[in-house]
């Protein structure tokens, strides 16, 4: 939870781990080969690159935009994306006026479908107890420095809704094919804690 | 048991938490609401930091399964209309920043100033 | 219920360190932890707000010291064990058990 290396390699954790599987196989409420699939699934499948498609759609359709903005849900299930930990999402644009970042405060609440799995750091103590309280500290620290006129809004997901963030797109940017801006897209623009810059 | 040739389908459902509910939100739009000072022993998702303090609501964010009846036990709990309360930073942190935290309550965590 | 987990506006935490090019998961203990998390899940053995719960009543100095993963560790294991599924015995029993078989060197 804190800032540690994350695999303190925990013996004690391992036999603990390998215990419970063994038990849960026995009692016939878990199939290894399951787990299996399921890993795979996280660690292939799903992952930010299906949340950059829905952000560089939406650069380059309007019509989709307006659907994202009104039912993200049904919107981001267009491009095949939906179920656990994004059954319910919404999405929140970035303006010249308004930028928006996501936190969960109370555990780690993130939107599975169209970011993959969270990051450790956004699981992390220093994150969850700072954005809502220093924002503007926190950013800096991922090299997002805003102008004091920019309000920053933190969503804390303590429901069940899951948010993104639509990043502005950057400038220069106009003649990109939509493949091409998916690219630009990262993670973090997702969750806020980055801004997109074209350098050509 | 959960077999492999489930997981797609699994993954691409999940399980909303969303519940029907005819009773109508008590709130709007715009309401200022103080969230409630609420402290007990059970699970809930009502954070400290925003427990006894005053936003305006945002959004109406759809009914859901109340987290507090659902923590303790099987049966999932009853449904309650969740908003998305706006707090200004100097409500919160007492601070000068224009910033502000948008949270998801519910009903149930908020009365009506 | 009041306890660490409840970390919005704390301080002493320290910055935020990220990780460049981060795996999604760090050891294949997290794998496993990860799948059974979702596969307990499916067969209704609790729901997510259980397992939230779960996860707020573990030690808040472990909960401080330990990582994710092991966080949804022990939030199974309580369920499992409240959930009449095993018990701690049982538990300790394949442990030991399990420790047995690794190669002594």
């Amino acid at each position: 939870m804190t800032n540690k290396k994350h695999t303190h390699p925990p013996s004690a954790v391992d036999l603990r781990v390998r215990a419970l599987e063994s038990l849960l196989v026995e009692k016939k409420i878990i199939n290894p080969a399951t787990i299996d699939t399921l890993v795979e699934t996280y660690e292939t499948k799903i992952g930010p690159r299906n949340g950059a498609k829905v952000v560089a759609k939406a650069w380059v359709d309007p019509a989709y935009k307006k659907r994202l903005m009104d039912d993200a849900t049904g919107a981001i299930k267009e491009l095949g994306f939906s179920g656990i930990q994004g059954e319910d999402m919404i999405v929140v644009e970035n303006t010249a006026t308004v930028h928006n970042v996501t936190v969960c405060t109370l555990c780690s609440c993130y939107p599975w479908p169209v970011l993959g799995l969270p990051p450790v750091w956004y699981k992390s103590a220093p994150y969850r107890s700072r954005i809502v309280r220093e924002p503007r500290a926190v950013l800096e620290e991922f090299g997002v420095k805003l102008p004091k006129e920019k309000q920053i809004k933190v969503w804390d997901s303590n429901a069940e809704l899951r948010y993104m963030v639509f990043p502005e797109r950057p400038a220069g940017t106009e003649n990109l094919s939509e493949a091409e801006l998916a690219k630009l897209v990262t993670r973090d623009s997702m969750i806020g804690t980055d801004l997109l810059e074209y350098t050509g | 048991m959960l077999n492999p040739e489930d997981v797609p389908g699994l993954v691409l459902t999940g399980a909303s938490a969303q519940r029907e509910l005819d009773a109508a939100p008590q709130f709007k739009v715009g309401d200022s609401v103080t969230a409630k000072n609420i402290h007990v022993p059970g699970h809930n998702r009502i954070p400290s930091y925003i427990k006894g303090k005053r936003g305006v609501v945002d959004r109406y964010q759809g009914s859901f399964a109340y987290p507090d009846d659902a923590g303790k036990a099987r049966p999932t709990g009853e449904a309650q209309h969740t908003y998305s309360v706006r707090f200004t930073a100097s409500e919160l942190w007492g601070n000068q920043h224009n910033d502000v935290v948008c949270i998801s309550m519910f009903e149930d965590y908020l009365v009506q100033d | 219920m009041n306890s660490v987990h409840d970390m919005g506006g704390m301080h002493c935490y320290g910055a935020v360190v990220r990780e460049v090019n981060e795996p999604v998961f760090h050891a294949e203990w997290e794998r496993r932890v990860f799948g059974m998390f979702i596969g307990s899940f499916a067969t209704g053995m609790f729901n997510i707000d259980q397992f939230r719960h779960a996860v707020e009543r573990i030690d808040p100095a472990h909960y401080i010291e330990s990582s994710y993963y092991e966080h949804w560790l022990e939030g199974l294991l309580t369920l499992a064990k409240e959930g009449g599924v095993l018990t701690e015995e049982e538990l300790q029993g394949r442990m030991q058990e399990l420790s047995m078989e690794e190669p002594q060197c």
